[in-house]
């Protein structure tokens, strides 16, 4: 198969929050989102994010929408750098875990949907509405939903907005940040099989966040799974989710529920130990403070990806006998 | 590091059926305002020592179902029809009063809640609010509060304990907020523990750390576990037998084996083929439509709309909650035929 192209480029990106104290809210420190992270977002393919929570997942999405401001490195688009937040609108789009609360409530469907097509003039009058139908179409919801208000729809039906919503533009990167969590399983399946459609379709790319690792091995090309702002591992889906090399990967493997009764609670291993402060992470590996295998030299361990084969990558580690 | 050490593997001990019911809910029916039906025949039964998992999709009267046993359904809401029984002593009619006065929640009954910040008071420390669930159990003076209040922040596995005591919930995180309300509700040591989706908003890590937690304890204070979840993989690794709910009632109940590897009724068996099964590229078979509104249930069996098995006479005669073949129980006309079918 020949290699795509690359629609977006990370190189060694680093996304920082000021820390805020006191009456005058000054700076007091920084918190590291997101650390020297580097990677090519390859054109039709969906790449997965996973980690715990506020390991940095959205706050990369964001960087890429340019609604982060990148505090070190670089994000290039097919080569070269956006000029700005508009130009980027029609190329790049995001949906949300919470339909509801990035849906205006007093907005129609119609207008919800149109809103991108008004913005931009690409469309006005009949054909404007023509398009609008159309999207409906696309994601599989009834023309009478045109008229309609956002909490006349069920939760299922209001994501299917939302991703028309993102459609509309026309764009050729869709973060799906958590998109699917909120919806039950049947709902999620229905969600998850539209956004394939599309994506074959419209030769769409996703930026796939999410915390649950059995939807990743089944909807995502590649996976990278974060934790504390950094890469951990990286690579084909399907191959680092049967066979995870890093310990934090192999944790998190292991601590997901099976739908299997033979898989009780009490043969689940357990992490013990505490989950550092974002603003005061561990010297070394970030992991150690959890990690079964952790030992003495794991303080002093600089982080860095080693390849191994089929471009696969994972975090140095102390227990893989990398110093 | 906490005290949560990996527990070694103990034998998944089924409570026997001889030990003693500690919940039974019969034919429940649950209205808003005197017109919305929200539930409309619940029965579901819980030994002690036993965990019963509720699943179902979203809006399918899980909470409302927990919410009655527990008194707390709120503005409007009453228990119109059927029974529900604490150790054989019927509360649905019991005033809120009553209850308070005999305190059925707290004492009798802990619940956990999805939400730390519905349960956990903003303005009292950790501490004061485990001490007035100690005193429920007959606890007094100082020095022993703060002793066993510590014991129960150890035990559910808080870092630093006795500093926790005096921390208010805002102090803490989201994973140790669920610790601390687990904490509460099992210091009055109740008879009946009722979590409605505990690990919902976790970490699949934290998930596992809680969960785990829950259960040991469960076995060690012999409590009947009612768990509300959504997830067949908390069922799985959690219960002893499910009930399946979908519109306000109750469609099939079974043990956990049964009711995963082998389910009977069209929507159990639908809702467990939607679940992904981590196959790449795999196409996953939906199930299409959503669960119907109490204003607008279908006529017939209220699954009809959506059922891949669904005959004519679906649409206009009610389906019963009864025995059906092979010991299983089910709400559903075509039960033994399909099971024919299936072989
Ligand atoms: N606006 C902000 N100001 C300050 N810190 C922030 C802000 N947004 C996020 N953070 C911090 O940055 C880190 C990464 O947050 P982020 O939201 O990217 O995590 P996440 O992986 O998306 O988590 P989740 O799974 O909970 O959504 C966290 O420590 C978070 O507390
Ligand atoms: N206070 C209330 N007033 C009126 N209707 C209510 C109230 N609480 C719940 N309902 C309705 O009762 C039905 C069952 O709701 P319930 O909260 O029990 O669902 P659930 O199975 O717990 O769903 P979820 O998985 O989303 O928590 C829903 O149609 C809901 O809209
Ligand atoms: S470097 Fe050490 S602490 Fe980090 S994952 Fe490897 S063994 Fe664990
Ligand atoms: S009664 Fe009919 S519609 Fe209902 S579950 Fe059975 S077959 Fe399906
Ligand atoms: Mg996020
Ligand atoms: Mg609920």
């Amino acid at each position: 198969m020949a290699e795509a192209e690359n629609l977006f480029s990370l190189r060694d990106v680093s996304v920082r929050y000021p820390i805020r104290r006191g009456f005058f809210q000054r700076v007091v420190g920084h918190v590291g989102a997101v650390e020297g992270v580097t990677f090519d977002l390859k054109r039709g393919e969906t790449l997965a994010l996973v980690g715990e929570s506020g390991c940095g997942k959205s706050t990369l999405g964001r960087a890429i929408l340019r609604l982060e401001k990148v505090a070190d490195g670089t994000i290039t688009a097919s080569g070269k750098r956006l000029a700005g937040r508009k130009e980027l609108a029609r190329k790049a789009q995001v949906v949300f875990q919470d339909p509801l609360g990035s849906l205006d409530p007093r907005w129609t469907i119609g207008n919800l949907i149109g809103e991108g097509i008004d913005v931009h003039r690409t469309a006005t009058g009949a054909a404007r509405d023509a398009k609008v139908n159309d999207l409906l179409k696309q994601v599989e919801l009834p023309a009478s939903a045109f008229h309609k208000f956002p909490h006349q729809l069920s939760g299922g039906q209001q994501q299917r907005v939302a991703i028309a919503r993102a459609l509309a533009m026309r764009p050729e990167l869709i973060v799906l940040d958590e998109a699917t969590s909120a919806l039950d399983v049947s709902v999620q399946a229905q969600i998850l099989n539209l956004l394939k459609d599309l994506q074959v379709e419209y030769n769409l790319t996703y930026l796939f966040i999410s915390h649950d690792l059995t939807v990743v091995g089944q909807f995502a090309d590649r996976v990278a799974v974060m934790y504390l702002g950094r890469i951990m591992e990286m690579g084909d889906a399907a191959e680092v989710l049967a066979a995870p090399r890093h310990p934090y990967t192999q944790a998190l493997m292991a601590s997901s529920l099976k739908v299997d009764p033979d898989m009780r609670i009490d043969r689940v291993p357990l992490l013990t130990g505490d989950v550092p402060s974002p603003r005061n992470p561990p010297s070394g590996c970030r992991f150690r403070t959890r990690c079964p295998k952790a030992q003495p030299a794991c303080a002093e361990l600089r982080h860095r990806l080693v390849t191994t084969a089929n471009g696969r990558q994972a975090a140095a580690c102390v227990a893989n006998g990398e110093h | 590091m906490t005290a949560m050490a990996p527990t070694g593997v103990s034998e998944a001990t089924t409570p026997s059926a001889t030990s003693p019911v500690a919940l039974s809910v019969e034919g429940m029916a649950v209205t808003y305002s005197g017109v919305l039906e929200v539930c409309s025949d619940v029965s579901i039964e819980v030994r002690r020592g036993e965990a019963l998992a509720l699943i179902g999709e979203s809006g399918s009267g899980k909470s409302v179902t927990v919410l009655a046993v527990t008194g707390l359904l709120g503005r409007g809401g009453t228990i119109v029809r059927g029974s529900v029984k604490l150790d054989g002593e019927e509360i649905s009619r019991l005033s809120e009063r009553e209850r308070r006065d005999r305190k059925l929640l707290g004492k009798r009954i802990g619940m956990i809640f999805q939400n730390p910040s519905r349960a956990l008071d903003p303005v009292f420390t950790i501490g004061q609010q485990l001490n007035e669930a100690l005193r429920l159990t007959g606890l007094t003076g100082k020095a022993e509060l703060r002793a066993k209040g510590a014991e129960w922040l150890r035990h559910v596995g808080l870092p630093d304990p006795e500093e926790a005591l005096d921390r208010y919930p805002h102090q803490l995180s989201g994973g140790q907020r669920q610790r601390a309300m687990i904490a509460i509700a099992l210091a009055s040591e109740p008879e009946l523990l009722i979590a409605d989706e505990p690990t919902t908003a976790l970490d699949v890590t934290i998930q596992a750390q809680v969960l785990n937690l829950i259960r040991r304890l469960q076995r060690e204070l012999n409590l009947a576990l009612v768990l509300v979840t959504h997830d067949f993989g908390v069922v799985a690794a959690m219960a002893d037998r499910v009930a399946v709910m979908y519109g306000g009632q109750v469609v099939e109940t079974g043990s956990v084996g049964e009711i995963i590897r082998r389910p009977r009724h069209p929507y159990t068996k639908a809702l467990l083929a939607s679940i992904p099964t981590g196959e790449a590229g795999a196409r996953i078979e939906a199930l299409s439509g959503s669960v119907p509104h109490a204003a607008a249930m279908p006529s017939g069996c209220r699954f009809h709309p959506r059922c891949p098995s669904a005959m004519p006479i679906c649409q206009t005669k009610e389906p019963a909650l009864e025995p059906a073949r092979g010991g299983r129980v089910m709400r559903c006309l075509r039960a033994d035929e399909l099971e024919r079918h299936d072989g």
